[in-house]
């Protein structure tokens, strides 16, 4: 079991940007009004932000930090490390990671890494930073996510342009000797790497069925084996935060978990499914009016392309959340 | 579902399970919502987003995963009905 344990590091603030250009698929073609309308009851997923081919991940992602830094009157020559989550680089060398730290103008004693990882990315993407800034006392990070998933779809592929959408998100995150522990659980299966995958020189494919019984396979005893060893009861969590996956796979887990509904907030019916940014989209949105003052404590569960999965329970107190950015 | 139910052994589950086909059927349809009366009986008919439905209910009632293989391979309701329990069972 790959549980991981990172103390005395808290999460500061986060942000999210997201492009203008927003599509609704009550307006796509080549579908029948009966199809569209179960499509967006099934999916629930009315509306998506397209990032034109100008705009990348990374140019998302440098938004969200500024917007951040200058919240929280951080310096950028006080960070010492930099994650950037992303499977939509603005190319496949060097790095992003590396350039954001220049753009953003990072010191050079700054680390800057990539991490190539779809939905499971900002639970993958926080226990890294985490246990780093955990195990080297590491001062301040940030933690940038997001993706540009459109730029890779067929678009005429019904499977996954009604779903897909694009962001980008910052975290920034502090050592803190009073912090509470951060417990994830991460898990993988490279036998079902087909099931979400982009070859190359060919638009990305998703085999929705595979997810879908993935998904609901995995998800539950996964989240079932955090609370276990993290000691937390399912009432004690105050918010789940799953990856917009879809609404019939996200509630299925829901259910089966016997979570009430208020306690799990959903944004894909206004943003759709934006792959690792899910997450810190969905606590910017919805969670803006409950953190600034109180102390929540948020199960967050990421599962998707690799495949790839983990769940983390994460303290948010005190902690900055921007309005968001449109792009 | 009551939370004893979700932590009970596989068994037990099955001896709780309502097991008619009557129970199946409404499941369905109530999944459905009333959007999918006309191919309901017609297994292979199904649509894509119908068959994730159908998969997510049978899961939702009966804890039990069906591919879209097995799916596919079903001629009618009753037949599914069966091998959902069947899965049950095992």
């Amino acid at each position: 079991m790959a549980f991981i344990r990172a103390n005395n590091v808290k999460i500061r603030g986060i942000s999210a940007a997201i492009p203008r250009n927003e599509e609704s698929n009550e307006d796509l073609t080549d579908m029948s009004k009966e199809s569209i309308d179960l499509l967006i009851k099934t999916t629930g997923i009315q509306s998506r932000r397209i990032a034109p081919s100008s705009l990348t991940a990374a140019d998302m992602c440098q938004s969200a930090a500024e917007k951040l830094l200058l919240e929280l009157q951080w310096d950028p020559s006080e960070i010492d490390v930099l994650i950037f989550v992303t499977q939509t680089p603005d190319q496949p060398i060097p790095g992003s990671s590396m350039q954001l730290q220049d753009r953003l103008g990072l010191s050079k004693s700054c680390m800057a890494m990539d991490l190539n990882q779809g939905c499971a990315g900002y639970v993958y993407g926080l226990s890294t930073i985490m246990s780093l800034m955990s195990s080297s006392q590491l001062k301040k990070g940030l933690l940038l996510v997001g993706d540009t998933i459109t730029h890779l779809l067929d678009p005429l592929d019904q499977s996954t342009v009604p779903i897909f959408s694009d962001a980008g998100t910052a975290t920034a995150l502090e050592f803190d000797p009073n912090a509470t522990e951060a417990i994830f659980n991460l898990q993988t299966d490279g036998s079902g790497a087909d099931a979400i995958q982009q070859l190359r020189g060919e638009p990305m494919k998703m085999n929705g069925h595979q997810v879908f019984h993935f998904g609901l396979k995995e998800v539950v005893p996964n989240i079932r084996q955090t609370l276990e060893e993290t000691g937390f009861e399912l009432d004690s969590i105050d918010h789940f935060i799953f990856h917009q996956a879809n609404k019939l796979l996200n509630e299925s887990i829901r259910k089966k978990l016997n979570i009430p509904s208020e306690k799990v907030p959903y944004t894909l019916n206004i943003y759709g499914n934006t792959s690792c940014a899910t997450i810190p989209l969905t606590i910017v949105q919805s969670l803006n009016n409950e953190l600034s003052n109180t102390s929540k404590t948020c199960l967050l569960s990421g599962f998707g392309v690799g495949l790839s999965w983990g769940s983390g329970v994460v303290n948010l107190s005190d902690c900055v959340l921007p309005n968001l950015i449109e792009l | 579902m009551s939370n004893s139910l979700l932590h009970s052994a596989p068994w037990e589950k099955f001896i709780e399970m309502d097991k008619s086909f009557t129970f199946f059927q409404n499941a369905l349809k109530d999944a459905f919502a009333g959007s999918f009366a006309a191919a309901f009986d017609k297994v292979q008919d199904w649509t894509s987003m119908q068959s994730l439905i159908v998969v997510s209910a049978i899961d939702e009632h009966y804890d039990v995963l069906m591919s879209h293989e097995e799916l596919k391979n079903v001629m009618n309701l009753e037949e599914l009905h069966q091998q959902v329990l069947q899965k049950c069972a095992n």
